[in-house]
């Protein structure tokens, strides 16, 4: 099985930048554990994985040793790939992830990540 | 565990600083931030910028706190705000930029500025540029990207 990788710099405009992420676009899900030991080896802070179709995806995040809730740049990064390279005609991206529906929307090279609020309150 | 498309739910809670900082914490900081807030994460605010970019936190003493993360955050310069975010705890010593870390910092510094959009570096070695956004209960957080590398994994 051949699987495509990207490394993408988040948040920045300079290769070396910003926080890099590996992005695996798959055509279905692999085991947890596959999934887990491609981030292990990756070794980068988060690899995200997504499936689906243009419509919606299902978008994964890991660190090298767990699975995450939530992941920003990572998030970005997918959204770059699918619309940099796998559906550059798009300008909007919807996951379904662990954190809900997350929208990534592309103007003028930027992209946009809806995310929920996460205020600090009281201790 | 596939994920579960769901609403998220997240609620806002009135601020508050807090008074008494969990064990350890200002000794790992290296300084005595301005307040302390709490969300997912401790929030260290601090007076200035330059005070952010040069803290050197002790990353050994700080995995042994109790909490999921820190971020350390001032004023910019020339942006609205800057931070730097550490998590030992979770086998990140510090990151580089995180997007999870400004769905509780934009909520924070708007209210702070009274501005819904805001302009935020996270000013780590490799640094960061995020442009923000304030909408009630949801935050948008915008960014560029450059492909590195491009390659196939043979499973």
């Amino acid at each position: 099985m051949r699987i495509p990788l990207y490394q993408v710099d988040a948040f920045t405009s300079r290769v070396f930048g910003g926080n890099p992420a590996a992005v695996c676009p798959l055509d279905h899900w692999l085991g947890d554990a596959t999934l887990q030991a491609i981030a292990a080896e990756n070794n980068l802070s988060e690899t995200a994985f997504f499936t689906g179709n243009s419509d919606l995806r299902e978008l994964r995040w890991f660190t090298p040793a767990v699975e995450v809730d939530l992941c920003g740049h990572a998030t970005l990064a997918s959204a770059f790939v699918i619309l940099e390279r796998l559906e550059p005609k798009r300008r909007e991206v919807r996951f379904c992830s662990r954190s809900g529906e997350l929208r990534v929307t592309r103007e003028a090279g930027l992209y946009s990540l809806d995310f929920p609020s996460r205020p600090a309150k009281a201790h | 565990m596939r994920p579960v498309c769901i609403p998220s739910i997240f609620l806002r809670g009135p601020p508050k600083r807090i008074e008494s900082p969990p064990r350890g914490l200002l000794e790992a900081l290296g300084g005595e931030p301005g307040e302390l807030w709490l969300a997912r994460d401790y929030v260290a605010v601090f007076g200035d910028e330059d005070t952010v970019r040069n803290l050197q936190p002790n990353i050994e003493l700080l995995r042994a706190v109790d909490m999921y993360a820190l971020i350390v955050t001032a004023p910019g310069r020339s942006v609205d705000f800057v931070s730097r975010f550490f998590a030992p705890g979770r086998g990140i010593a510090e990151d580089p930029v995180t997007g999870s870390a400004h769905c509780t910092l934009i909520p924070f510094w708007s209210e702070r500025l009274n501005k819904k959009s805001l302009l935020a570096h996270q000013v780590s070695h490799r640094g960061g540029e995020l442009l923000c956004e304030d909408l009630g209960e949801r935050v948008k957080i915008s960014g560029r990207a450059v492909l590195y590398c491009e390659g196939t994994i043979y499973l």
